[in-house]
């Protein structure tokens, strides 16, 4: 019987009363947010790599000494060497310098048309959600016509009213592409609706707006920061695929795109000219999944175990 | 009898929808500058020949006509005839390209249902254990490498260096081997991605410890109990999966030479062939509606949780 021993049915003396005591400072959710994402190694792999590939796009012209434009018809088609690390294209004109000036063209595209889908995304969703019943029979419908009309259309609409460049894939990337965002954050606000603190708010008499921009959207921001980083990779790839048509930004800027779309016709014969702009897009899109998978773990309570 | 209903009223809708797609396809059409017959081949076009080949395809006309001729033909079941390849007409068309793609699409989509779901059980059932991480590596290059680089890579090792397959073409089994899985890969990555998270939720739930406190067999427990909840998340996402996979990958069928209708909508567009441009958003919008409405209606058939309103 040495499990129930007497001593311990002795009293406790008053000194173990500071083990009830709450030592650990209570931390919020953000706070943990941040200690899970540090925690991840694949995650701080993603994020070092996201700040370096975005800080490659503002500094590119200080990390080659060529420009990517210049030609040097004597060396067209070269295998990479020393002085042209990822050899020269059929031009002539340095790959790592055009894969450098092209992360410029790409991570702009990504990053603004995420902007757009940020934006109108959340408003179109919110809003949805928020009023239900036939306004949002409506707005998803609408969602529905929008979706069925093809890409391309708005696309070269847009190209002849604006003139084809970078504006016009950005925007037309945008508008095209928030729809899965909206359709998200309708059903996030939908969940949300029920809670008693909308409520409270409503009863405060708290106007529609305040309680979709202060109660609605911190409560979606797990949701949206996770889609935004899979929005990322998806306007880098849509990108490509206009390139692949013919519709991006114009000779003799490339965006990583371009490149390999140029490269795919002489792949056979020079294969490092398609290997390094793909490596280029497999990397960012792998960086970004990285940090989505673990923003989406951190801040998914579900995940935790 | 509230199922009939419901079907009758989701096909009332996607009719209004159709109609509201072919409306502003028709505007935005009209929009963009330039017409068929202003190529740089046709530069020198007699002004009569021109004029001749307007008034055939009644181009000549306002289009608030061209528009009513349209939907009423539409009504009728015709989508008139292709501009640029007449005298075939746009049904032709689809025709002979839709089944090309449509036979590819379905060998993609059952290879990423099939494939997907088994490697998301496997690593749901092994968290944590080398499996899972075999899992995880291999759908992370899945969602990763684009899909043409993955055509091309596919191309190099089996039809160049191994010489195993046919790199272009479409007449046998072998020529669809290698599309298939350039256009399966990402979804197979992401399926697996999905069943392995929704099978790991449903395990934690309290039916699986009933389950298995009942002493059913694990095997039982897993495809019986827990599979069947798993597998909702899968059928949302099937949706528009099939609707695009049917229709065709542009790069896909470019790199491989197949004769689908992946490309069709982009030399419509470039030709300014608008009875092709309508005909083919007509299409691809229907295809689209009859998919959601399915995957809505299996959702309920195997949920029955869920009710029809």
């Amino acid at each position: 019987m040495d499990i129930y021993s007497p001593q311990m049915m002795e009293p406790l003396s008053k000194e173990n009363d500071s083990l009830y005591v709450i030592t650990r400072p209570s931390i919020s959710y953000w706070q943990d947010v941040f200690r899970r994402l540090k925690q991840s190694k694949l995650t701080m792999v993603g994020l070092i790599l996201v700040v370096l590939i975005t800080l490659i796009a503002i500094f590119a012209p200080l990390l080659t000494p060529y420009d990517y434009y210049s030609q040097d018809l004597q060396r067209v088609n070269e295998k990479p060497s020393l002085d042209h690390p990822f050899g020269l294209d059929g031009f002539g004109r340095d790959i790592y310098t055009r894969v450098l000036y092209g992360s410029r063209i790409s991570m702009t595209v990504a990053y603004a048309s995420a902007l757009i889908i940020f934006f109108v995304g959340v408003l179109y969703g919110g809003v949805s959600g928020y009023m239900g019943g036939r306004v949002d029979m409506i707005m998803m419908r609408i969602l529905d016509v929008i979706s069925g009309i093809p890409i391309l259309l708005y696309l070269i609409l847009l190209m002849v009213v604006m003139g084809p460049g970078l504006k016009s894939i950005i925007i037309s990337l945008g508008i095209t592409r928030w729809i899965g965002m909206a359709r998200m954050i309708r059903a996030e606000v939908l969940r949300l609706k029920n809670y008693e603190f909308v409520l409270a708010a409503q009863a405060l008499g708290t106007n529609s707006a305040r309680i979709l921009i202060h109660h609605f959207i911190p409560n979606c921001i797990g949701v949206i920061i996770v889609n935004l980083t899979f929005a990322i990779p998806q306007a880098i790839f849509a990108e490509a695929f206009l390139s692949f048509l013919g519709l991006g930004v114009s000779a003799p800027q490339a965006s990583w795109g371009i490149l390999t779309a140029e490269a795919l016709s002489s792949y056979m014969i020079y294969p490092h000219q398609l290997l390094f702009p793909s490596l280029a897009i497999c990397l960012t899109i792998l960086a970004y999944n990285f940090l989505g998978d673990g923003f989406r773990d951190a801040m998914d309570p579900k995940l935790r175990t | 009898m509230k199922m009939f209903s419901y079907i009758v009223q989701r096909i009332f809708w996607g009719i209004v929808t159709l109609w509201v797609v072919v409306t502003v396809t028709f505007m935005l059409m009209h929009g963009i500058p330039g017409g068929p017959f202003d190529g740089d081949s046709l530069q020198q076009m007699n002004e009569t020949v021109r004029a001749n080949l307007e008034a055939k395809f009644g181009l000549d006309r306002p289009y608030i006509e061209q528009y009513g001729l349209y939907l009423s033909n539409l009504f009728k079941g015709e989508l008139g005839i292709s501009i640029t390849y007449s005298p075939r007409t746009v049904k032709q068309i689809i025709a002979r390209g839709f089944p090309v793609s449509a036979k590819l699409g379905l060998v993609s989509i059952v290879i990423s249902v099939f494939i997907g779901v088994v490697l998301g059980i496997w690593a749901a059932l092994k968290r944590s254990k080398w499996q899972d991480t075999l899992v995880k590596v291999f759908t992370t290059i899945g969602i990763t490498i684009p899909g043409f680089v993955l055509a091309t890579m596919l191309i190099y090792v089996f039809a160049v260096k191994l010489r195993l397959l046919p790199s272009y073409g479409f007449r046998s089994i072998k020529h669809v081997i290698l599309p298939a899985i350039a256009l399966s890969l990402g979804s197979i990555a992401f399926i697996a991605r999905l069943t392995r998270s929704s099978m790991l939720d449903v395990i934690r739930q309290d039916y699986i410890r009933t389950a298995r406190a009942k002493g059913l067999s694990p095997t039982t427990v897993i495809y019986k109990h827990a599979l069947k909840n798993a597998l909702m998340p899968i059928v949302t996402y099937l949706g528009p999966l099939v609707a695009s996979l049917l229709t065709g990958s542009f790069i896909v069928e470019k790199i491989f030479s197949i004769p689908g209708m992946g490309g069709e909508m982009v030399s419509a567009i470039g030709n300014r062939d608008y009875m092709m441009i309508l005909g083919l958003t007509t299409f691809f919008s229907i295809i689209l509606i009859v998919t959601y409405i399915l995957v809505d209606i299996i959702y309920v058939l195997i949920d029955p949780r869920l009710k029809f309103d």
